[in-house]
């Protein structure tokens, strides 16, 4: 009671933000419940009657299900796969450049796409591939390829996100690995030089294990949306002739649940795939902390 | 020694040639973009490149600007980006100055509580239930009052607070500074850096924020800026622009390529400021927690 009376103008303050936590970020945990329940509007979340685990059994047996899931996994695999290292690549080459001025030029135009929102992105990526319009069909045709839908061909949907997603951020994600590479000791460089080592050995044997620290951390984050999917940008692009390849857990939830009103039964789909997200980013955590002997990792 | 030589001087070009290209891919777009929005019907129609605009025109803009509902997307997104910024700010100091504290108590257990809600999301049915019992739905609120809680930038503010000198503060304590005195009066007045920098991350948040329009808003006229915009880019809704009364309408192709310059308007404005404070104030973010 001291401690309260003592910093009560503190205490005042911290509630007043806490509260928008509360009810924003642990509010939703109440409407979980509904994965549990048969959920009907009139009778309300807490009215509704328990069906225990019946939306998961039902889950389980669907062929939905594992579409989603596939499409989930495998899309994300591939982010994981190629967006991920790229900003790091990116840094490493930036880092090779010795004219400032060209270094400059480059970060300026590559962080303009991610301050551009996914609405405008995947607008322009629609236009761009169009058969009819389309610069790229344009390319293509130089190669003496026949025009493609390219964004009505179930097997160039997951590219076209990879793609369009590296686009975006590469930039912006190199700006953390660019900054840990400034700060690698110039001498390290130097005796290197002077032990004859080339560009490659010294990209590999310095400037890489130098930021593996930071590449780890940088994979726990990645790895804590893992599931998630950017909705943002897949609900832009997706059109219903590559639902096949292209439906992931929350655009689906979207479309079932929001616009079908199915509620209980997606916001099990919800649960599941908010639990095994949690588990991947604390077991991410864990092994890298193994792996590095307790020196990296986030917590 | 001859095999390193030649690789010393390959290796520049191709990361040279190979920077070049992706700077091209970037920036040619946008280029196009402009090119094709002010150009005449059968030049905004032709296939292929185009680098600046031909039979030049401007109708696409004037048959947008007639359109009543950018500018209320126009307005509803710039409300966003006021409140929503300044009501962001503060939930953020006031969660992050107690807990820079050193003798706030329980402040380890606050803090993962607040780290919980950043690996951990309800999901959309639960979110969206949620918006329903606030009576949230299909108001200007449900824009501005849940993106004001985010963890990541307490964390962010919080490591800022920790950095300021404790010897400062003491002092002011010594001559009878309450805590709000020192919040006003020390704290605040050296936090200008990471008040811009999280300022400026909720302005392009709430530039670029769609998603809660397209799950809780269904009210043509509370739709944001993006969302208008999306419904020409995306979705195809034409119809308005092609009235009986427009003789010759503009090319969809401008109409869409106008859409995208009217909405990127304001982070086009704002880039100059990014630039100048985002890379610092990344770095400010990479601070480990």
């Amino acid at each position: 009671m001291k401690t309260i009376r003592k910093h009560g103008e503190l205490f005042a303050l911290f509630l007043f933000a806490f509260a928008f936590f509360f009810v924003f970020k642990y509010g939703p945990l109440y409407g979980v419940l509904i994965a549990f329940k048969d959920f009907r509007v009139v009778e309300g979340i807490w009215g509704s009657p328990w069906v225990g685990f019946h939306h998961f059994a039902e889950l389980f047996q669907n062929s939905d299900f594992y579409r989603l899931l596939k499409n989930t996994l495998l899309l994300n695999l591939y982010l994981l796969l190629f967006a991920f290292p790229a900003p790091i690549v990116l840094a490493l080459m930036l880092n090779e450049v010795r004219s400032r001025y060209f270094q400059r030029f480059i970060q300026t135009t590559m962080y303009l796409p991610h301050f551009v929102s996914w609405v405008i992105m995947s607008g322009l990526v629609i236009y761009f591939l169009s058969p009819t319009s389309g610069v790229v069909a344009e390319i293509a045709g130089w190669f003496g390829q026949e025009p493609v839908f390219y964004m009505g061909k179930k097997e160039y949907f997951r590219p076209i996100v990879v793609v369009s997603a590296i686009l975006k951020d590469l930039g912006w994600g190199s700006i953390i690995y660019f900054a840990a590479l400034a700060g690698i000791n110039p001498e390290l460089q130097e005796s290197a030089v002077i032990d004859g080592a080339n560009r490659w050995q010294r990209i590999w044997k310095i400037n890489i294990p130098s930021i593996m620290p930071t590449i780890a951390i940088m994979f726990i984050l990645s790895l804590g949306g893992f599931l998630s999917a950017n909705f943002e940008q897949i609900i832009n692009l997706l059109n219903p002739v590559v639902v096949d390849t292209g439906d992931v857990i929350d655009t689906y939830v979207y479309r079932v649940g929001l616009q079908q009103f199915q509620y209980s039964y997606t916001a099990a789909i919800g649960l599941f795939k908010s639990l095994v997200g949690l588990l991947l980013i604390l077991g991410a955590n864990l092994t890298i902390r193994k792996l590095s002997k307790g020196e990296n990792g986030l917590w | 020694m001859i095999s390193s030589k030649w690789q010393d001087r390959i290796g520049p070009i191709l990361i040279y040639a190979s920077l070049s290209a992706l700077a091209l891919v970037v920036v040619y777009p946008f280029i196009h973009v402009i090119a094709v929005s002010f150009s005449g019907r059968g030049e905004a129609l032709r296939s292929g490149f185009h680098f600046y605009p031909r039979d030049f025109e401007w109708r696409a803009y004037k048959e947008l600007l007639d359109y009543p509902f950018i500018w209320s997307g126009y307005g509803n997104t710039l409300f966003r980006m006021a409140v929503g910024t300044l009501l962001t700010l503060l939930v953020t100091i006031c969660a992050a100055y107690p807990l820079s504290r050193p003798d706030f108590p329980m402040k380890r257990v606050l803090v993962l509580l607040l780290l919980f809600t950043m690996i951990f999301d309800g999901g959309i049915v639960p979110n969206y239930l949620l918006m329903k019992e606030l009576h949230l739905l299909n108001s200007l609120w449900v824009y501005v009052l849940p993106s004001a809680a985010s963890a990541f930038q307490v964390l962010v503010m919080l490591s800022f607070f920790r950095s300021i000198p404790d010897a400062l503060i003491e002092a002011a304590k010594i001559d009878g500074a309450r805590d709000m005195r020192i919040l006003f009066r020390i704290v605040l007045p050296l936090s200008a850096p990471v008040m811009v920098t999280i300022g400026l991350w909720s302005l392009v948040h709430h530039i670029n924020a769609f998603m809660d329009n397209l799950l809780y808003v269904t009210d043509q006229t509370k739709f944001v800026l993006q969302q208008v915009v999306r419904q020409i880019l995306i979705e195809n809704k034409l119809d308005p622009f092609t009235t009986a009364t427009n003789l010759t309408p503009p090319a969809p192709e401008s109409l869409k390529m106008a859409s995208v310059i009217v909405c990127s308007l304001p982070v086009l404005v704002l880039y100059p400021f990014l630039l100048k404070y985002f890379e610092k104030g990344t770095m400010i973010g990479s601070v480990k927690g």
